[in-house]
């Protein structure tokens, strides 16, 4: 049985590659008959019937995008429209955004221009990871002393790192400029120092992390440098460096402190469940404003990736400016542990944030004909 | 199109905050720690206004502070801004120079540094403040346990030390030592200094002790003493106010058999005139006796901690006592020194909370504002230990539903120990925050006219 099955195999193998072979002989055979004029010899070797159907499974896909085109220029040559219509769709499906090269017949050329190339929308996705800086807009404290953020103060702190995640939907308008929504976790932190004595500020302090999740809702547009530019050669540049802007509607998941407490006197640490934000004091009130907004901006870079250098490798940079105060001083004392045994009050405050990300996004197509040549 | 974006990029870092026009001032806070690390305790705490006398300029809280490095407690005296935050203070270890004291007969004054024990603090007009306390010295080389003397300190505006006044009781000798006692100053009319305390007599007991003195040059005009002979007798002047009539009253509480039916310590009350001699108008009171279950005979023993004047006479508190257990009172008294209304302050939470009154002050409304200490504050499933007590009673000592509030981190010891209130209604208490590991930081708290945390 063994022995049956790895002969089928063998065989199976070199049908398989003697077929292979065949359907690249007949493709070159077309496209020698194409230079030589014989129209309907390509169109009989490739009309996706019979033997030419099976070799479109089999061509690779350089030489599915040779066969398709060959197709489609045999079809506009022997005055066939529709069938080159729809080699051309199908030559896109399988290369997107194909660039034409300089010396296609212009009639090529003009069959293209009336069909929508380019995608209809992308998906990018892109995670990184975030420093918070802390802007105070009124100080609340029951010490002489201010307090210090991210590091800032005498007392060890860490400097509000944090990481976040987004999926965006973006489309190009025109020129270079795309428009994009879509959604964003955000985990951002600050970190405290508050000290109790001028001059003793080592002494007597307590130290933690504000610890909030977010979900946001963005919305940008992004210019992208250089986006329809092509070398001397016709080939589209592989790097695009662009700008963007936008802004956001914030909201809140949950908020916590972390690692807080008090040195000096008899310790006090603020433990689980006291040490919950969003559900704070006895009513389980939130002591931070769920709902926000911030407008953002940055840069970054894309790099062409992928077989047909439609998709993107992203690097970016961005800034986010939180509009309002991220305290809700309604609440700001709900907290008896926080305010009274731990002894600390919350500043009115924004959570800006500087943030690099990693991301990937892609294309995609439905390359149809534009309304005006319907 | 460019520049649009890289202008929209470079207004992100100018400043983009839209800010709330009805966010409260900056540094504000409901409860602002004042001083240094060290074993603090709040006493009194008075405002401080312009020279209009209408605009409040701030707060003068007087106290104790023990730092980690000292030998004993000293005066700590802090100046403050209208929102709590310090301006400059004031740590006084008098000098100890008791002048005329001569207990060990060298023909030398001794020099005696102790304890200080805070009384009250007194803002002088034009400027200028004056406290008053007690010194207790121990010193085992001298022979001395707990030997108290009257120290008073006169300061600037900027709380530097202009002079240090002592005063100890004459009748003391190497071997029997008497303690004097002061607790109060009050500025008369005549720009006079009227101390008012406690001073030990050869009985075994304390009788009432008052002082006038220059306001200028601290001349004694004279020194009083009044009491109940007998070893358990003690008699304390805590108050004093001068009257319409341009007499004295003096409030204090004596402990003795037998007086006008009361037993225990009560409440007393004594009007004198300018020169320091009784007018006739005096009184004792109690808070009503019980019996309990097995039919005995309870009582009461009121110690009075503050005075308060109200149109028609004075709103008294203290602490009073039966047993372990402690209960805020009240006392409504006439300036005919007549006792209209009295009783305990029982506690919303649970009446059976024990309790301490340590001060009180009249509210914009006329009703009073009552703060001391739950000993032992329990309320559902909360336990905090002693926790900072506000109370409310109007005019006639009914509770003011509703305002009851407690104060203090879960496991100190924690107290109110004086209270103003301010010309918009809002409350200021002095307080005493116990943290823990030998630190206790005086705190000013802020309430609202309802008693909430001021926000």
């Amino acid at each position: 049985m063994r022995f049956t099955f790895i002969c089928l195999a063998v065989l199976c193998s070199y049908v398989t590659i003697g077929q292979t072979a065949q359907c690249t002989r007949r493709l070159t055979d077309a496209e020698e008959a194409f230079d030589q004029g014989r129209l309907q010899d390509v169109l009989d070797a490739l009309d996706k019937k019979g033997a030419a159907k099976d070799c479109f499974a089999a061509f690779t896909i350089p030489e599915r995008i040779r066969a398709e085109k060959l197709l489609t220029k045999a079809y506009l040559f022997t005055d066939n429209p529709a069938e080159a219509e729809k080699s051309l769709v199908d030559l896109l499906h399988v290369d997107k955004e194909h660039q034409l090269a300089k010396d296609d017949p212009a009639e090529l050329h003009h069959l293209y221009s009336q069909f929508k190339t380019e995608p209809i929308f992308r998906v990018g996705f892109r995670a990184g990871i975030n420093k918070s800086f802390v802007k105070v807009l009124q100080n609340f404290g029951n010490t002489q002393v201010a307090k210090q953020y991210n590091g800032a103060g005498p007392n060890e702190t860490g400097i509000g790192v944090g990481f976040h995640a987004e999926a965006l939907v973006e489309r190009h308008i025109k020129n270079g400029i795309e428009i994009g929504t879509g959604f964003q976790f955000r985990s951002a932190s600050y970190e405290f120092d508050a000290s109790f004595i001028p001059g003793q500020e080592a002494d007597f302090y307590i130290t933690g992390k504000n610890r909030s999740s977010m979900l946001r809702v963005p919305l940008l547009a992004r210019y992208n440098f250089n986006y329809d530019k092509k070398t001397v050669d016709g080939i589209r540049l592989n790097k695009m460096w662009y700008v963007f802007a936008g802004g956001s509607f914030d909201y809140v998941v949950d908020a916590q402190y972390l690692n807080t407490a008090r040195t000096g006197g008899t310790a006090f640490t603020l433990n689980a469940p006291k040490n919950s934000l969003t559900s704070a004091g006895d009513n389980n009130v939130s002591q931070v404003a769920r709902s926000n907004a911030s407008i953002f901006g940055g840069g970054g870079l894309k790099i062409r990736f992928g077989r047909s250098k439609v998709d993107f490798i992203t690097f970016e940079v961005r800034y986010d400016n939180s509009l309002f105060n991220y305290i809700d001083p309604a609440n700001r004392y709900a907290n008896k542990d926080l305010n009274i045994d731990l002894g600390f009050v919350e500043d009115d405050l924004t959570i800006n944030t500087v943030s690099i990300s990693v991301g990937y996004t892609k294309s995609f197509y439905k390359p149809t004909k534009r309304k005006e040549y319907r | 199109m460019k520049k649009l974006f890289y202008i929209a990029a470079l207004s992100l870092f100018i400043s983009c905050q839209i800010e709330d026009d009805n966010a409260p001032g900056p540094e504000e806070s409901f409860i602002k720690y004042l001083g240094v690390i060290a074993d603090q305790e709040a006493k009194d705490i008075e405002p401080i206004y312009a020279d209009d006398g209408v605009t409040l300029d701030g707060f003068v809280i007087f106290g104790t502070q023990k730092q980690a490095d000292s030998l004993d407690s000293d005066y700590y005296i802090v100046r403050t801004d209208a929102l709590g935050n310090i301006e400059t203070t004031a740590t006084i270890d008098p000098n100890g120079a008791v002048e005329g004291l001569d207990l060990d007969g060298n023909d030398q004054d001794d020099v005696l540094t102790g304890n200080e024990i805070a009384g009250q603090i007194e803002v002088l007009p034009g400027g200028g403040f004056i406290a008053i306390g007690s010194t207790s010295v121990t010193d085992q080389a001298k022979d001395l346990t707990d030997f108290r003397f009257i120290s008073l300190v006169v300061l600037d505006a900027e709380l530097n030390v202009l002079r240090e006044v002592t005063a100890f009781n004459e009748n003391s000798t190497r071997t029997t030592p008497l303690n004097l006692e002061g607790n109060d100053i009050t500025v008369l009319s005549d720009g006079s200094l009227l101390i008012v305390g406690a001073i030990e007599t050869l009985d075994g007991d304390t009788d009432y002790y008052y002082r006038k003195l220059d306001g200028g040059t601290d001349a004694i005009s004279f020194t009083k003493t009044l009491g109940l002979a007998g070893a358990a007798n003690d008699d304390v002047l805590v108050r004093a106010f001068e009257t319409d009539k341009q007499t004295i009253a003096l409030f204090g509480y004596s402990e003795r058999i037998g007086n006008a039916g009361q037993i225990g310590t009560n409440v007393s009350y004594v009007e004198v005139n300018q020169n320091g001699n009784p007018t006739g108008g005096s009184g004792n009171f109690g808070i009503p006796d019980t019996v309990d279950a097995s039919n005995v005979l309870r009582v009461f023993n009121d110690v009075l901690t503050d005075v308060v004047e109200k149109p028609g006479g004075y709103m008294a508190v203290g602490t009073a006592t039966i047993d372990a257990s402690s209960f805020a009172f009240f006392m409504d008294i006439d300036f005919d020194g007549i006792s209209r209304r009295k009783g305990r302050l029982l506690s919303e939470f649970d009446p059976t909370l024990t309790t301490k009154a340590f001060g009180v002050s009249t509210t914009i409304t006329n009703d009073f504002v009552v703060v001391g200490q739950y000993t032992n504050f329990r309320f559902g499933l909360e336990q905090r230990g002693e926790e900072a007590m506000f109370q409310r009673i109007n005019q006639v000592g009914e509770k003011v539903e509703g305002f009851e509030s407690n104060y203090g981190l879960g496991d100190g010891n924690d107290n109110a120990a004086d209270v103003i209130t301010l010309a918009d209604g809002k409350i200021v208490v002095a307080t005493t925050i116990d943290f823990g590991g030998g630190i206790r930081m005086i705190g000013l708290i802020k309430l609202n006219d309802t008693g909430e945390l001021d926000r």
